[in-house]
């Protein structure tokens, strides 16, 4: 038992294990994580491929790999922690806490970490105006309105989607705000803004009357000329509804743009119709591992503040 | 030319001014405590900095979103801490002087770097994703931080080129000291404020993209240094060997990274 509490105290192998760690981690960012086997069958050479899948560094977050040093780095934190402590207090050495700081902080992140990774739940979804979905804890969110702000020269200022909370059917909260950077947070439960689309469509005839669809960024082949649909927009004429904004390309050139409407002629087609449905991506996250991990960066940041204080002096 | 870049060739110039006295020194050998250089990196670094402060007040917003901004303010951070370390060093000695030295060199290279036609210097607002006040802590405590790994990496070198067993131990404080100011700062910034700002902005405080698994990486190799020296009292080539090590993965953090790996970070071209 002496001999196994000494071999986790002892700070070689943190060091070891560290480098243990650096190497492998190193090695997952260069190996795509996640791609089906047949992917790294294409990717790699047959001797690279088998030693990739079968070391697991394909999914190194996941794999023994990541999980046993990890583990171990963990236990043998927490008994140098301890065993420091326990010796600190023996000595009643009230002075240069800061590493105990560091290590409580590192071993509080991991437990952090563990909740994270044991109950954190994530729901996306994408909402048009007038949407409802709902949320854990009897809550639900209705879109009652988005707006995608753009700079002047044409890139992403903000994406604004204001939402009406109720819970248990009853109002809970009106007109939020939910921008990038600015999630909802109603206790534990935090919606973020991820992104925005377009669900744009054509219904289109043939010259013989068939139907056909073509969705935003579909194109079809006219001649040697592509038709591609790249955008919807009010139509000049607001009695036309909504236009959408055709591509012309030969190849790679691009040859020109219009606008279509329904009625016009497309390709040999006729456009019946045309319609857009903008939606706002928000993501419903919860996860109780971040307010240890939060605490657990504060410690840690405090303890290494005060070492480098106390080591450092009138050294140069 | 806008004001913004007539203030980075203005402090690019004072770089290089200010390596003259130290070259100067170096081939005299005075013994003169020349003190004229560090007061021009100061100033160089200053500059820099008005750089930024121009640009932020162009966009209304702290400018440390794009690849230029962070080059520069990186520059400058080098060159500040360089200043630091010759006005608070009681001795002058050459072993500090080869460490700024090699700061002013590292400084003028990324000045230089953020000139390339391939780097993007448009002054423009952040996207929604930068638009965040943990982000400007995230990048610029991460930058201050590396500015004194960047000086420990030229001691380091010059600890593995020295001889000279008294210099070595000087070169070996220096190399300790900035690792040891250093650690805390960019512990705070690349991994405490990253981690917060991912959490506010995508809802995951940790996500293994490529670029927090290097800083992580990178984090380690310096925890490796500290733990090492401060435990296993192990001092000289193996230190100097791991604080090369650490700056170079830095680097690669900071540009590598962004350019031959993909993941959440590779808006930061």
């Amino acid at each position: 038992m002496n001999s196994i509490y000494k071999f986790f105290k002892s700070i070689r192998l943190a060091v070891v294990l560290i480098l243990v760690i650096i190497l492998f981690a190193l090695l997952s960012t260069l190996i795509p994580q996640g791609k089906s086997l047949e992917e790294y069958k294409a990717m790699y050479s047959p001797a690279l491929y088998w030693l990739v899948t079968a070391s697991g560094l394909q999914n190194y977050t996941r794999g023994l790999l990541f999980w046993v040093p990890l583990a171990l780095f963990i236990l043998n934190l927490g008994v140098c922690t301890i065993d420091r402590l326990v010796s600190r207090a023996r000595r009643k050495a009230a002075k240069h806490f800061g590493p105990d700081l560091i290590h409580v902080g590192l071993l509080i992140l991991a437990v952090g970490a563990i909740i994270t990774a044991s109950v954190r739940r994530e729901q996306d979804f994408n909402m048009s105006v007038g949407d409802k979905v709902n949320l854990p804890g009897g809550y639900s969110m209705s879109l009652t309105d988005f707006q995608y702000l753009q700079y002047p020269d044409g890139r992403p200022k903000a994406w604004i989607s204001t939402v009406d909370v109720d819970k248990d059917g009853q109002a809970f909260r009106k007109g939020v705000k939910i921008e990038v950077n600015h999630p909802l947070a109603i206790g534990l439960l935090k919606v973020y803004q991820t992104n925005y689309g377009n669900d744009a469509s054509m219904n289109l005839v043939d010259e013989g009357g068939a139907p056909a669809t073509m969705k935003m960024g579909e194109g079809l082949r006219s001649g040697d000329t592509i038709l591609g649909f790249a955008s919807t927009h009010p139509a000049a004429d607001p009695a036309k509804g909504i236009a959408a904004r055709i591509e012309e390309w030969k190849g790679q050139n691009f040859v020109a743009a219009r606008d279509v409407v329904a009625g016009d002629e497309l390709g040999g087609y006729k456009v019946i119709s045309v319609s857009a449905r903008e939606y706002t991506g928000l993501r419903a996250a919860t996860d109780p591992g971040f307010i240890p991990v939060l605490i657990a960066l504060i410690m840690a940041s405090t303890g290494l503040v005060m070492t480098s204080f106390t080591k450092s002096k009138g050294v140069i | 030319m806008a004001f913004n870049e007539i203030l980075a060739v203005a402090g690019l110039a004072l770089i290089a001014v200010a390596a003259v006295p130290q070259i100067i020194w170096f081939i005299k050998r005075e013994k003169t405590n020349e003190t004229l250089s560090q007061w021009l990196l100061l100033a160089a670094g200053f500059v820099l900095f008005g750089t930024i402060v121009v640009r932020s007040i162009e966009i209304g917003f702290p400018a440390v979103t794009n690849t230029y901004e962070a080059m520069i303010f990186f520059s400058a951070s080098v060159l500040v801490v360089a200043a630091i370390l010759r006005f608070i060093s009681k001795t002058g000695s050459s072993s500090l002087r080869w460490s700024v030295f090699g700061g002013t060199i590292i400084a003028f290279a990324l000045v230089m770097l953020s000139s390339s036609p391939l780097v993007e210097k448009g002054v423009n607002p952040p996207i929604p994703a930068l638009h965040s006040y943990w982000l400007v802590l995230h990048v610029t405590m991460a930058f201050i931080g590396e500015a004194f790994f960047a000086v420990s990496f030229v001691a380091a070198i010059s600890y593995l080129l020295t001889k000279d067993e008294e210099k070595r131990q000087a070169i070996d404080r220096i190399m300790y000291t900035t690792i040891m100011i250093g650690y805390p700062i960019f512990t705070a910034g690349a991994l405490a404020f990253g981690a917060i700002w991912a959490e506010y902005a995508w809802g995951s405080y940790w996500t293994w993209d490529p670029k927090e698994t290097w800083a992580l990486i990178t984090w380690l190799v310096y925890t490796a240094f500290l733990h090492t020296r401060l435990v296993m009292k192990v001092k000289g080539k193996v230190s100097a060997v791991l604080a090369i090590t650490g700056f170079l993965f830095t680097i690669f953090t900071f540009a590598g990274v962004n350019y031959l790996l993909s993941g959440l970070h590779s808006y930061a071209k």
